[in-house]
């Protein structure tokens, strides 16, 4: 049997699921009988809309106001109508979705502060707030009585089912595409972890916000597609209820897919009419809606995602043998500063978890930094990061100052830092992960390189698939991959078993002469701080009490004291 | 413009009411019930639907109130049996695609067409200076603030009401300490369909009575909730109340007349941009 290239196999993943839906829709122009193809066009429309939410829902949130969005391009189109502005219908359906864009972008800005439930309420607020305005105001053209022209070769029915089908492939194409860049990986990471997207270099407000105009944008397209079929266009086609029903159909059927978007779109047009011919009411269709998302919910997953799931578990990924330990050499000890520290202080309300901790970090070297549990380890590593603006003193890191600066942009300053929790984004594949955590361009062989560093899975795996021990590693493969100067490790060996803690040790003492990175290692298991750093920094009770050697640290009784309460021993 | 909103009181207290709804709710089983209005529309048609088969009111007012009752239990069942250690996000969810079965549910038993919804509180209370108070408006304003008192008084001072405290944080937890979690949450699902189908016979036969319209009060008793911040009874009231004042005197300005019922989004907005503009991340560390 001849062997497929897994890397062309690879590449054309983005066109398969687009390519299969052009199929259907090729398929069904010719096999759809007229009666059937004013629905079938609807369900297209649908479809569109639904794409958009799944692409708010890759990003983790909510969207109860698609239709409002839909109404924004359709008032469009029927404006650009009435104008008989250039460019026909399909210009102008293009205009709505760009002009329904900047909604998306201003129902985005308060999701960057809310969450869940309060993002929902907000859209749902939203959506009968624009159902108000849009009855008020009627859509143009409709006291005239003027239709919407469509240009002469959509004019049948048939050829503008071709059109919308058409659309729908060239935007889940798009969609496709966008999935896969570093826009697409940062609304799922995004998704996972708001704090691991910004401390890999990436905007959360910029994720947050490209997905809904992006969302917007599909919503616009599907109500300029439904002015032109339908000609005149009402308030009732845009009613809240709608927006509501179609978010239950895009969790039931899964929204982010293609075929979930195709899917869902076929049920909400074809159920009820089923329903109509089965001489039932047509009602029972959002019941059984309703039920379906509930039973989706229940099973955690849409239908779409259950069958991707289903298909990916037949191929399991390969778990690299685990690491040896392999008493490599001895880390360099770095002179010129990199990191300098001065009088960082933090305090939460009468608390003092920081003060006056001034640190340095030299270039090309693993340095380690130690304390008891809240010593305020963490604390600095927040205040290092950007992550608590309130916090006090400077730092810069080679020369440059970056207090001040937000998450995102210290990261692009080259100071890359993990977290103690476990914040690799499940709805990624590996590469997927660290093409994103990169935040530069790598070719493949840097890609292979890395994992084969560090040993952490293969490629293709996915990351939901992955136990905690590879997902501590990828994140630390990911933060070396960015080319940083420094890397702030947050107890990386968290998960890992003690000899692969020491065989990650070793690899740590390369970084600096193979990666050109500094690392700043943060951990509770002595035995890696001791094989891996040059010199170590002992905070406890947010101050640094004492600094230097490894051995000779550890010796010192006040470090005993701080580590194990009043006895008089030494850490050896 | 002061009758205006004073008029608006009548809906300000339902949104208060209903907005109690959502606080308990959230507070006590941890979900924003997006199916609670709804609900009570359950009651308020089964009551106009026996009615025009010839019940007394009386009897056909019960019938909705112990309809709904029904309702709400049965999907509190569901959400406890199969969601119980789900988030808020997720139960809350889970109350949309309730609203959404849940009114279609009800175009199915009641049929499309706009109902007439028989009421007793139509009249008017008394008039002063001009400004004439109607009973639906006395009613559900001293009836909001009485259910705020009343849910004060049983979840501070009753050990049912700490027992449901603890229940709301960690279900499993509660049970292992021989608390029944599921059949509270049920009970708690119970008692508010209850109260919001008493609202909704008050205040829908001075509404636009179609169902859509009716569950969407939804919106209005939401924003009141979040005055609240989910978890202050009596600012939940305040909120209300002030929203249907607001929306009362807005409809007396001709201009903005056909936008009053934006104000709920505006005022969502508003506060909760205010309230939450520190939750600059999604989790504390």
């Amino acid at each position: 049997m001849p062997r497929v290239d897994p890397n062309l196999v690879k590449r054309t993943a983005m066109f398969r699921q687009p390519l299969a839906a052009l199929l259907v829709v090729v398929v069904a122009a010719v096999a759809v009988p007229q009666y059937w193809l004013f629905l079938a066009t609807s369900a297209l429309v649908s479809a569109v809309a639904l794409l958009g939410l799944g692409i708010v829902g890759r990003a983790g949130m909510n969207s109860l106001c698609q239709l409002s969005f839909a109404a924004v391009g359709a008032w469009t189109v029927a404006q650009l109508n009435v104008w008989s502005a250039p460019g026909t219908l399909i210009l102008w359906t293009v205009v709505g979705g760009v002009v329904a864009m900047p909604f998306g972008v201003l129902i985005g800005l308060p999701a960057l502060r809310l969450r869940g439930v309060h993002l929902a309420v907000v859209t749902l607020g939203f959506a009968a707030a624009a159902d108000v305005v849009v009855s008020a105001i009627n859509f143009p053209g409709v006291d005239s009585y003027q239709q919407v022209m469509r240009p002469e070769f959509i004019a049948t029915d048939r050829m503008y089912f071709v059109y919308a089908g058409l659309l729908f492939v060239v935007l889940s194409l798009a969609v496709e595409w966008v999935g896969r860049t570093r826009i697409g990986a940062s609304w799922r990471a995004v998704r996972f972890s708001e704090r691991a997207t910004a401390a890999a270099g990436t905007s959360v407000a910029g994720a947050k916000l490209s997905a809904f105009a992006l969302s917007a944008f599909a919503a616009g397209l599907a109500g300029g597609l439904l002015a032109g079929q339908v000609g005149m266009i009402t308030a009732q086609n845009f009613g809240t209820i709608g927006s509501l029903a179609l978010f239950v159909v895009a969790v039931m059927a899964g929204g982010e897919f293609v075929f979930g978007a195709l899917f869902g779109g076929f049920l909400i047009m074809f159920i009820p009419e089923f329903f109509r011919r089965a001489g039932i009411s047509q009602d029972w269709a959002n019941v059984l809606f309703g039920v379906g998302a509930v039973q989706a919910l229940s099973q955690g997953t849409s239908i779409s995602e259950g069958f991707a799931k289903r298909l990916r578990a037949r191929r399991p990924a390969a778990v690299p043998p685990a690491r040896e330990p392999i008493g490599g050499g001895r880390p360099p000890l770095g002179a010129k500063p990199l990191l300098e520290a001065k009088g960082v202080g933090v305090r939460y309300g009468q608390v003092t978890a920081l003060q006056e901790v001034d640190l340095v970090v030299p270039e090309g070297t693993v340095m380690g930094l130690i304390g008891p549990n809240g010593a305020g380890k963490s604390t600095l590593v927040d205040a290092l990061s950007g992550f608590l603006p309130s916090a006090v003193g400077s730092v810069t890191l080679d020369g440059r100052r970056l207090d001040g600066l937000p998450v995102h942009r210290r990261a692009g300053a080259g100071l890359r830092r993990t977290f103690q929790q476990d914040r690799v984004p499940t709805g990624l594949a590996v590469d997927a992960y660290l093409r994103f955590a990169a935040h530069r361009l790598v070719t493949r062989d840097e890609l292979e390189e890395i994992r084969g560093f560090l040993g952490c899975p293969p490629g293709d795996a996915h990351v939901a698939d992955l136990d905690v021990g590879s997902r501590r590693l990828l994140e630390v493969a990911a933060a070396i991959l960015a080319k940083p100067k420094l890397i702030i490790l947050d107890e990386p060996a968290a998960g890992l078993a003690h000899a692969e803690s020491l065989a990650l040790a070793d690899r740590l003492v390369e970084v600096p002469a193979r990666y050109g990175a500094s690392v700043l290692l943060i951990e509770h298991d002595l035995d890696m701080v001791r094989h891996a750093c040059a010199r170590i920094v002992v905070l406890d009770f947010g101050a640094v009490i004492a600094a230097g050697p490894p051995a000779e640290v550890l010796a010192r009784p006040e470090v005993a004291r701080a580590y194990l309460g009043g006895e008089e021993a030494a850490l050896t | 413009m002061l009758e205006g909103a004073i008029a608006g009181l009548a809906g300000g207290g339902a949104y208060a009411a209903l907005g109690l709804c959502l606080t308990l709710m959230f507070r006590l089983v941890r979900v924003v019930n997006f199916a609670q209005v709804a609900i009570g529309v359950i009651g308020v048609y089964t009551m106009a639907l026996t009615v025009d088969h010839g019940w007394p009111y009386g009897l056909a007012a019960l019938a909705g109130l112990v309809t709904a009752t029904v309702v709400a239990a049965a999907l509190g069942w569901v959400m406890g049996r199969w969601f119980g250690e789900a988030g808020a996000d997720q139960r809350s969810a889970i109350s949309i695609a309730f609203l959404v079965s849940l009114l279609a549910a009800s175009y199915l038993a009641y049929g499309t067409d706009p109902r007439r919804i028989p009421g007793k509180f139509g009249g008017s209370l008394f008039t002063v200076n001009g400004i004439t108070i109607t009973q639906a408006a006395a009613v559900c304003t001293v009836g909001s603030i009485a259910v705020a008192a009343g849910a004060w008084l049983f979840l501070d001072k009753t050990v049912l009401g700490l027992r449901l405290r603890a229940l709301s944080e960690r279900p499993t937890t509660a049970e292992l300490h021989a608390i029944p979690s599921r059949w509270l949450g049920v009970g708690m699902w119970a008692v508010t369909g209850l109260l919001a189908a008493a609202v909704l016979l008050v205040v829908a036969p001075q509404q636009t009575s179609d169902q859509t319209s009716l569950s969407l009060m939804i919106i209005p008793a939401g924003a009141a909730a979040l005055v609240g911040g989910f978890r202050s009874l009596g600012r939940t009231v305040a909120g209300g109340l002030g929203l249907g004042a607001l929306q009362g005197a807005l409809a007396h300005v001709s201009q903005l007349q056909q936008y009053r019922d934006t104000v709920p989004f505006v005022a969502i907005l508003a506060i909760l941009i205010w309230s939450q503009r520190r939750e600059v991340w999604d989790a504390a560390r």
